[in-house]
């Protein structure tokens, strides 16, 4: 079927051309406090693929992501400061220690789920995050400060961050599109028909878990150039709960997901910008808030309704929804 | 070193009994009930936080504060359970139970601000030699929480409300064609166990002080004990309650408190792993092994 240029007329495509230009038009016209916000909504963007790779797609729910995350700026602070390490190296570090908490966390995963997975992650989160407070080799409650020499201005962190964030976007839609992505689904859907029809769902948790952890701790070491240092704030939970905030608002499984749930840290970065510092408590609320009635009502978030769902035109689908209202029948 | 060791213990037993209240209140919530309840830290911190200030701040009497704590506590059970728990798709309950949970700490961080509060009662101590001695706070805990669960386990076992109970954690259907009225049963279940936090933020307030992250310890506590003995299993609960509060006590006599939470929760992942179903349990299918 031949399209023409009225199929390429719908919402879809105006909400994509206001995205890219807001991308392009904030760098020139942004001072230096939009830009921040935007240089975190795109870092939230990146981490919200990643977090949808694991629990969006392979259905792996993973409540304490800043683990990841934290375990990246670590990485990276840890291998400038103490190590010397150029920044690759750095990047490298990270990468290694997530790796090695993504076997932990992903031999946990394939041998327990649900609400023992949980569990184990929130203990794994809570080791690692008390031992970053008490170690002299991770700078005790205060962190490590980066070097000077690595200072980057907004406008380059800027671009650094759209790029990761596309990155970060496209590694989403290639795994989904592969046979791995096939797989993370099966997992999710139903793990004993994937079982029975031989999928090695071990392995393929396992994966899952070093593939978002990986993600994660590239944006961790993003993260670190633009604090210029680190706290064992960057465990908090409440990073984790901006992480799932942004993909439960946008969509589940799906890569616009977390771009069309970004919203909420814009929000909330201008109202804590204006608020006293008495009520920023109840930024929190107002997030946990939109969590719960999200969950609750529209578990598949903005990208489930209804302007977003696919036009069914051809003709077996339409076939095959007829059948199904005439059996319900 | 022997007598500090031996009050170590002593201690720890005194306090892992509350402990095993504590957590046999989540063992029943999330082993018998399904419901996974994340904001059960957060519950026992706010009802720890409703006594003190009932008593110091405002000064209302004993018994009637007890009765203030005992009803918000089953009203915000009965609530939770309208509101955030009526979904039986586990991701939810852990999505919205986790938000909840947040939602009460960063209110008392706002209300009643994050200073740490505290009795501050001087404890009257038992000595049996020179050395080795129990508080009498902890020892009243102790008897009280043992006999709270004895009772709340004759509740179930016994009485028609509590039979009607477990009938419908065994098979719902089976109970509704019995004539036991399913979900208004578990709402009562529900509500019921958030006695027992009640109880344990009032017993806890007694010994320790309060502010907005206690309750994750205790969760942490919670989560221990009730994978060690195995979840849904109250009489279990208890013994492990005891075991985890006497090492517990030892990990911060003889190491130091910064080892606390690495070293307890260290073991809790290698127990999950080694043993999901309990240490004291036989095999069962509790734990989905894929």
């Amino acid at each position: 079927m031949k399209k023409d240029l009225k199929d390429y007329l719908n919402i879809k495509t105006l909400l994509l051309v206001l995205l890219v230009a807001l991308v392009i038009f904030i760098p020139v016209w942004g001072n230096r406090r939009y830009m921040n916000i935007a240089i975190l909504v795109l870092m939230y963007i990146g981490l919200g693929e990643s977090w949808n790779l694991l629990s969006g797609m392979s259905g792996l729910f993973s409540i304490a992501h800043a683990l990841f995350f934290g375990l990246g700026v670590y990485g990276m602070t840890i291998g400038m400061t103490k190590l010397g390490l150029p920044v690759v190296g750095g990047i490298l570090l990270g990468l290694a220690a997530n790796v090695v908490m993504a076997l932990i966390v992903g031999f946990v995963g394939s041998k327990l789920s649900g609400l023992y997975f949980t569990m184990a992650l929130i203990a794994l989160h809570a080791i690692i995050y008390t031992l970053a407070g008490q170690m002299s080799f991770t700078g005790y409650a205060l962190g490590l400060s980066m070097p000077r020499e690595y200072l980057m201005s907004r406008r380059a962190l800027y671009f650094l961050v759209l790029g990761l964030a596309i990155l970060m976007m496209l590694i989403f839609v290639w795994v989904r599109k592969s046979r791995i992505g096939t797989n993370f689904v099966a997992l999710k859907e139903n793990p004993d028909l994937a079982v029975s029809l031989g999928s090695n769902i071990r392995g393929w948790r396992i994966l899952a878990v070093i593939i978002s952890a990986m993600m994660a701790s590239i944006m961790g070491a993003f993260y670190a150039f633009y604090m210029m240092a680190n706290t064992p704030e960057v465990f908090a939970s409440t990073i984790s709960l901006r992480i799932i905030m942004v993909c439960m608002v946008g969509g589940l499984g799906n890569v616009w997901g977390p771009v069309m749930g970004c919203w909420l840290i814009v929000f909330d970065e201008l109202v804590r910008g204006v608020m006293p510092s008495k009520f920023a408590s109840f930024a929190v609320v107002v997030y946990a808030l939109v969590l719960i009635v999200m969950a609750l009502l529209k578990p598949k978030g903005i990208m489930g309704s209804k302007i977003f769902q696919p036009k069914e035109t051809d003709a077996r689908s339409v076939e095959n929804k007829k059948a199904a209202a005439k059996a319900q029948k | 070193m022997g007598s500090a060791i031996l009050g170590y213990v002593l201690n720890g037993i005194c306090i892992g009994g509350v402990y095993g209240l504590v957590s046999s209140a989540w063992s029943f919530q999330c082993g018998a009930l399904k419901f996974a309840n994340f904001a059960y830290g957060a519950s026992i911190m706010l009802s720890m936080y409703i006594t003190y200030f009932s008593i110091r701040e405002w000064n209302i009497p004993l018994p009637i504060a007890v009765l203030i704590v005992l009803v918000m506590d089953i009203c915000l059970g009965f609530l939770m359970r309208k509101t955030v728990l009526w979904r039986h798709d586990r991701n939810t309950q852990i999505l919205c139970t986790m938000g909840l949970s947040l939602i009460i700490i960063n209110l008392v961080d706002f209300v009643f601000t994050s200073y740490p509060r505290d009795f501050g009662i001087l404890e009257t101590r038992i000595f049996f030699t020179d050395s080795i001695s129990i508080g009498r706070t902890q020892l009243i805990c102790f008897v009280m929480s043992a006999v709270i669960l004895i009772t709340f386990q004759m509740f179930l076992s016994k009485t028609w409300t509590g039979r009607s109970i477990r009938a419908v954690v065994q098979n719902k259907e089976v109970a509704t064609l019995m004539g036991v009225k399913g979900a208004r049963t578990l709402d009562l279940a529900f509500a019921l166990s958030y006695i027992l936090i009640a109880v344990a933020g009032i017993m806890l307030m007694s010994m320790y002080q309060v502010e907005p992250a206690y309750g994750d310890r205790m969760q942490s506590i919670a989560f221990i004990v009730c994978v060690s003995a195995g979840l849904g299993n109250l009489s279990g609960a208890f013994m492990s309650g005891i075991l985890v509060g006497v090492l517990e006590q030892l990990i911060v006599g003889l190491l130091g408190a910064q080892f606390r939470t690495p070293i307890l929760y260290g073991l809790f992942v290698i127990i999950l792993l080694a043993r999901p179903h309990g240490i004291f349990t036989r095999k069962q299918n509790v734990a989905r092994s894929i």
